[in-house]
C-alpha cells in the first residue's frame, strides 16, 4: 500500500466521525493530525544471551531462513532485521560480568568502579551505579517532557532489588529508573489517571506541589550526591503531575488479574502496547528478570533445577536444548508484544508497530564464556518507513554503540554521530535506519 | 588487616583458603589494636524501607496500610542509599496512601474547627510521622494544602489534603538528620537511627521526650533508652529485619525454587522464618553472647515445628524447647536457617558452608570461575549428596574453594532440606566429617555440634557478626573506621551480656551517635 493510499484511508475513516471504523477505543486518533507519523522506540530486554547455532539464521542478508529461536518471528519477518555482529564495547576485566554488562546495553556506558557504593567482597570489587545516560531517557531528555502524559515508561518483570544488576534505565549518572514489574502496578501507574476526576486531578496536583517545595527545604547539610538524589525525585514528581494533565482520553485496557510470572509477562507487553497505543508515552522499555543472575526457573520449557544462569554455564548438549527452548518462548513473547503493537490502528492506515522500532537486546552473547563480541539483537517494526526488513545484517566489528546512534536517529536527532562513553566509532549501524 | 592482605593474591581471595605455606601449627598473631574513630559513620541519605514506611505510617493511624515500594539491597541489607525516587516510586507511595488520607481525615478532623485543624493534625502528625517537630516557618507549606483542600470542600477536605502531602513528605520518607550547633546528631535524628535499628518503626513518645531533653546525648541517658527499647517488643520488629536479612531467611519465600516448603503444613514455614528471630531475642534477653547463640540449645516453643524436630524435641518449660544436644546446637541448626540454604528435595552443603563464610565469619568465597561448568552429576546417578559433590573437590579449579566451603557444609549434612535429622542419604551412611581452613587455620571436625564449637570461639565470627549489624543499622559497609568499631563489638560480644553489650557498644560510639565529617557524607 502507498502512503497515498493510507492517507486516503485515514480521510475515510475520519468521516465516518468518531463512532466510526476505529471504533472508540483510540478516539484521540481522530485529534491527531492528518499524515504525521509519531515514531515510538520500544527496548526489550532477556538475560543471559542466546545459544547461538539455535539463533542464527541460515542463507544470506535477503533471503535467509530462521532459526529455532527465531522461528515465532516469521510472521514479521518483512519488519524485521537480525543483528548479527555488533559486539558491547566495556573496557573492564569480567570481574563480575552480567552485573558491568547490563547498564551498558542501553547506555553504552560503563559502571562507576571508582565507588564503593556496591561490593562484591566475593570477586574483591567493589563499584558503583553507572556513569551514563540510556538512550531512551536521553532521548525523553530532549523532547518537550509533556509531549506525552509520560516522557518514558518502564515495565519489567521479577526485577527484584535496586542494583546494577537489576536495573538497565539509568536518567543520568547514579540515577537508575526502577521498573514496574507488576501488571496490577503497572495498569495503575498508567491508567489511574485516565478515570481520574477533575477533582482528584486539581487535589493531586496541590498536594505534589506542596510536597514538592518541601523538597527544596531538606537539601541543607547534604552531599552533593544526596542533593542530586532530591533533586531527582523533585523531577519524579513533576512527571507525575505531567500525566494528572487530563490530556489523553483512551479506554483502559482489561485490568490485569494475578497469575504466575509466565502470565505476568503477556500481561504487561499488552499493557505496554496499550500505552503506545493510546499514547501515554512514545518511549517505553521492558525487562525481563534480572542481568546478575537470572536463577529463574521455567519449568514449561524444561528448566527445572538449577536456574536460568547456571543452566546457561553448562555447555552440555541437554542443557543448551533447554536453554534454546526458554530463549524460543522468550521470542514467543517478543512476537506477541509485535503482535500486539500491529493490532493497533495508528492513524494513516498503519498500525502501531509500523511506526515503532523494537529492539531486543541482552547484556552478553552467552552465558558460559560471557562473551561481548556479539550481541544477538533483533530489531522490529515498519519504524515508520525507515527501516527496511527482511535482513540479516552481519556487520564486523562494529560496536553496539551503533544501534544506540540509529534509534536517536530513527526518533528524530538526526544529528546525533556517537552514544555512549564507550563509543570508539560514529554514525549509525549502516543502512538500517534510513 | 587480614582481609586486605588476603586479597593480594587470586588463590588466597578465596574464602577459607589454606594459607600458602599451609603453616597451622603456629600460634595466632597478636593484631595491633586499631584506633577507634571519633566521628560518626558516612551514612548517605537513606530513604525509608517500605516495613518502615508501613510502620511509620501505622504509628498515625492504627492501620497497617501496604505501601509497596521497592528496597535496594546493596550490601545485603535493605537501605535505599543510592537510588532516587523515580516516577513509579513516587506514584506508588501516592496512589497507596491516599487512600489512607481519605479514611484517616474525617476521625482527625472531629473534634476542630476549620481555623484550628491544620495545627491540631499537624501536633498529632509531626511527631509520628516526621520524627521531630516543625518550626512554624517549616508548617507554612502544610498550611497552604490544607487551605486549599478548605476551599474546596470543608475542613475534613482540608484535613485530608494536609495528610497526602504528609504521607508523601521528604520527612517521612527520608531520614532527614540535622546537626547540633556543636556538630553533634541533634537528639531527634539520633532516635529515629535508634528507632529503626531497633524498632524497624519511628520513635515513641518517651524517646522523642528524651531526644527533646537532650538525655539522648549523655552516656547513661542513651544507654537507657537503648536498653528500655531492646526491653520493649517492637525489639523484635527489629531483630526480625536484622536476622532474616543476615541469614537469609527470605529464601523460605519462594514458592518457584521451594515448592516443597510451601507443601508443608499451614503454618510451618512462617515458624521456621520466625525462629531464628526469636532464638536471636531470647539470646539478647537472656544474657547470652556469641557463643550462646551459635551453641544453645534451648530454643523459643514453635508448636508447628515438632513434626520437623521430631526426636530432638526433650521437653519445654518456661516457653522454650529443650533440644538434643548431640544434635542441635545454636542458630545455625535451627530449620529455618538449614532449610533457607538448601535446595527443594536435597540439601546444599555448597550454600550451608557458603553462609557460613559469608555471614558468619565474612570471608566470602568467589563465584565460579567462568569457565566452568557448576552442574554436578544429577541424584539419578544416586550415591549421597556429599558423594555426588565428590566432583567439586577432584577438579583442582573448583577444590580451592569448594575444600571449606562444602566441607563446612558436610558438616550439617545429618539434617535436611527441611531441618530434620537423619542417619541416612540416599539409602546409605551420612559421613559429617570434614577438614578445611578457617581464618587461616586448619580444623577437624565431625558434625553439627562439633563445627558449632569451633564457630563460637572463633574471634573472627564475633567481629563478622558485628560487622553485620552496622552494615544492618546504618545500610553501609563498614570502611576501616567501621571494621574497627566491629572489632571492639566483637570483643564486647564475648564478655556477660555479650549481645546486647555488643548493640550498645555500637550505638553509644561516635560512629554511630556522630555526623560523618563535613564533606565525607557517600
Amino acid at each position: 500500500m502507498s502512503d497515498f493510499s493510507r492517507r486516503s484511508f485515514l480521510r475515510g475513516s475520519a468521516a465516518l466521525g468518531a463512532a466510526g471504523a476505529l471504533g472508540s477505543l483510540f478516539p484521540w486518533l481522530s485529534a491527531r493530525a492528518a499524515g504525521d507519523r509519531i515514531p515510538r522506540l520500544v527496548l526489550f530486554y532477556t538475560p543471559h544471551g542466546t545459544v547461538w547455532n539455535r539463533w542464527r539464521p541460515t542463507g544470506t542478508e535477503s533471503s535467509f531462513a530462521f532459526s529455532p529461536i527465531l522461528a515465532p518471528l516469521e510472521g514479521f519477518r518483512d519488519r524485521l532485521v537480525v543483528l548479527d555482529g555488533l559486539r558491547m564495547n566495556n573496557p573492564y576485566d569480567h570481574r563480575v560480568p552480567h552485573t558491568y554488562d547490563f547498564p551498558a546495553l542501553w547506555s553504552g556506558s560503563p559502571i562507576d568502579l571508582d565507588s564503593e557504593w556496591f561490593r562484591r567482597p566475593d570477586h574483591g570489587v567493589t563499584f558503583g551505579w553507572n556513569l551514563g545516560t540510556t538512550v531512551d531517557q536521553a532521548l525523553a531528555a530532549r523532547r518537550d517532557p509533556a509531549i506525552t502524559p509520560f516522557p518514558t515508561v518502564e515495565l519489567g518483570i521479577g526485577c527484584v532489588g535496586a542494583h546494577p544488576a537489576t536495573r538497565m534505565i539509568y536518567s543520568g549518572p547514579y540515577k537508575p529508573k526502577h521498573p514496574v514489574d507488576d501488571p496490577v502496578a503497572a495498569y495503575t501507574h498508567l491508567f489511574s489517571s485516565l478515570s481520574e476526576t477533575a477533582g482528584e486531578r486539581a487535589r493531586r496536583k496541590s498536594v505534589l506541589d506542596a510536597v514538592r517545595g518541601e523538597l527544596a527545604t531538606v537539601q541543607s547539610g547534604l552531599s552533593a550526591s544526596d542533593r542530586a538524589r532530591l533533586d531527582a525525585h523533585a523531577t519524579a514528581l513533576r512527571e507525575v503531575e505531567y500525566s494528572l494533565s487530563g490530556g489523553v482520553e483512551c479506554d483502559d485496557p482489561d485490568q490485569p488479574s494475578g497469575g504466575g510470572l509466565d502470565v505476568a509477562v503477556d500481561q504487561q507487553l499488552d499493557l505496554m502496547a496499550a500505552a503506545l497505543g493510546c499514547r501515554l508515552t512514545d518511549v517505553i522499555s521492558f525487562q525481563h528478570r534480572v542481568a546478575d543472575n537470572d536463577g529463574s526457573l521455567y519449568p514449561w520449557v524444561g528448566i527445572e533445577s538449577g536456574g536460568h544462569h547456571s543452566t546457561s554455564h553448562d555447555t552440555s548438549e541437554a542443557a543448551q536444548d533447554r536453554l534454546a527452548e526458554l530463549y524460543t518462548w522468550y521470542s514467543r513473547r517478543f512476537a506477541r508484544l509485535l503482535a500486539a503493537l500491529d493490532a493497533i490502528p495508528d492513524g494513516d492506515g498503519y498500525s502501531v508497530l509500523d511506526n515503532s522500532l523494537v529492539i531486543w537486546g541482552t547484556e552478553i552473547s552467552q552465558g558460559w564464556n560471557h562473551g561481548l563480541d556479539n550481541i544477538p539483537f533483533v530489531v522490529a517494526g515498519g519504524a515508520c518507513g525507515r527501516m527496511q526488513g527482511n535482513r540479516w545484517l552481519q556487520p564486523s566489528g562494529m560496536a553496539h554503540n551503533r544501534l544506540l546512534v540509529s534509534a536517536c536517529h530513527y526518533m528524530g536527532f538526526d544529528e546525533v554521530e556517537t552514544y555512549g562513553m564507550t563509543d570508539t566509532g560514529s554514525g549509525g549501524v549502516p543502512g538500517l535506519i534510513v | 588487616m587480614r582481609r586486605s592482605l588476603l586479597l593480594l593474591t587470586l588463590l588466597a581471595s578465596c574464602g577459607g583458603a589454606a594459607p600458602a605455606d599451609d603453616d597451622t601449627a603456629g600460634t595466632r598473631p597478636v593484631a595491633e589494636p586499631c584506633t577507634p574513630p571519633d566521628h560518626g559513620a558516612p551514612v548517605p541519605l537513606r530513604r525509608l524501607t517500605r516495613t518502615q514506611i508501613e510502620r511509620t505510617l501505622a504509628a498515625l493511624t492504627d492501620v497497617v496500610t501496604p505501601v509497596p515500594v521497592s528496597d535496594e539491597v546493596l550490601i545485603g541489607y535493605r537501605a535505599n542509599t543510592s537510588a532516587s525516587i523515580d516516577a513509579s516510586t513516587a506514584r506508588t507511595v501516592l496512589l497507596a496512601t491516599e487512600g489512607l488520607a481519605a479514611a484517616y481525615a474525617g476521625p482527625a478532623s472531629e473534634g476542630c474547627e476549620v481555623d484550628t485543624c491544620a495545627e491540631v493534625v499537624l501536633d498529632l502528625a509531626e511527631p509520628r510521622l516526621f520524627r521531630r517537630p516543625l518550626t512554624a516557618e517549616q508548617r507554612a507549606p502544610y498550611r497552604a494544602v490544607y487551605e486549599a483542600g478548605v476551599a474546596e470542600g470543608g475542613k475534613e477536605e482540608g484535613v485530608r489534603w494536609l495528610l497526602e502531602a504528609m504521607f508523601q513528605s521528604p520527612r517521612m520518607l527520608y531520614f532527614i538528620e540535622e546537626t547540633t550547633p556543636d556538630g553533634d546528631l541533634d537528639g531527634y535524628s539520633l532516635a529515629q537511627r535508634l528507632s529503626y535499628a531497633l524498632w524497624s518503626s519511628p520513635p515513641d513518645e518517651e524517646l522523642l521526650a528524651a531526644a527533646a531533653s537532650g538525655e539522648l546525648h549523655t552516656d547513661e541517658g542513651l544507654r537507657r533508652q537503648a536498653v528500655r527499647m531492646m526491653e520493649d517488643s517492637r525489639f523484635v520488629w527489629g531483630l526480625n529485619e536484622f536476622v532474616v536479612q543476615w541469614l537469609g531467611l527470605d529464601d523460605l519465600d519462594d514458592p518457584t525454587e521451594r515448592p516443597d516448603l510451601f507443601a508443608l503444613p499451614e503454618g510451618t514455614r512462617e515458624a521456621m522464618r520466625r525462629e531464628p528471630v526469636l532464638f536471636f531475642a531470647d539470646q539478647v534477653a537472656s544474657g547470652g553472647g556469641v557463643e550462646d547463640l551459635l551453641t544453645e540449645t534451648h530454643v523459643p516453643m514453635e508448636p508447628m515445628l515438632a513434626e520437623i524436630y521430631g526426636d530432638d524435641l526433650l521437653g519445654a518449660s518456661d516457653g522454650l524447647t529443650a533440644l538434643d544436644p548431640t544434635r542441635r546446637a545454636g542458630i545455625l541448626t535451627l530449620p529455618g536457617v538449614l532449610a533457607a540454604h538448601s535446595h527443594a528435595r536435597q540439601t546444599s552443603p555448597t550454600r550451608r558452608g557458603k553462609t557460613v563464610l559469608e555471614q558468619l565469619l565474612c570471608d566470602p568465597p568467589p563465584p565460579p570461575p567462568s569457565d566452568v561448568t557448576p552442574e554436578l552429576p544429577p541424584e539419578t546417578e544416586g550415591g549421597t549428596t556429599r558423594e555426588r559433590l565428590a566432583a567439586h573437590l577432584d577438579n583442582p579449579a573448583c577444590s580451592s574453594c569448594h575444600a571449606s566451603m562444602d566441607g563446612i557444609g558436610f558438616t550439617y549434612e545429618k539434617l535436611d532440606e527441611l531441618g530434620r535429622t537423619r542417619a541416612l542419604d540416599a539409602g546409605r551412611p551420612i559421613d559429617t566429617s570434614a577438614s578445611f581452613f578457617i581464618s587461616g587455620y586448619r580444623v577437624d571436625v565431625d558434625g553439627a555440634v562439633d563445627m558449632a564449637d569451633v564457630l563460637s570461639v572463633e574471634p573472627d565470627v564475633a567481629e563478622c557478626v558485628a560487622r553485620h549489624w552496622g552494615r544492618y543499622s546504618l545500610g553501609i559497609l563498614e570502611d576501616d573506621d567501621g571494621a574497627c568499631v566491629a572489632e571492639e563489638m566483637g570483643a564486647v560480644a564475648s564478655g556477660p551480656d555479650g549481645l546486647k553489650e555488643m548493640l550498645l557498644h555500637h550505638i553509644t560510639s561516635p560512629w554511630f551517635r556522630r555526623p560523618a565529617p563535613a564533606g565525607e557524607e557517600s
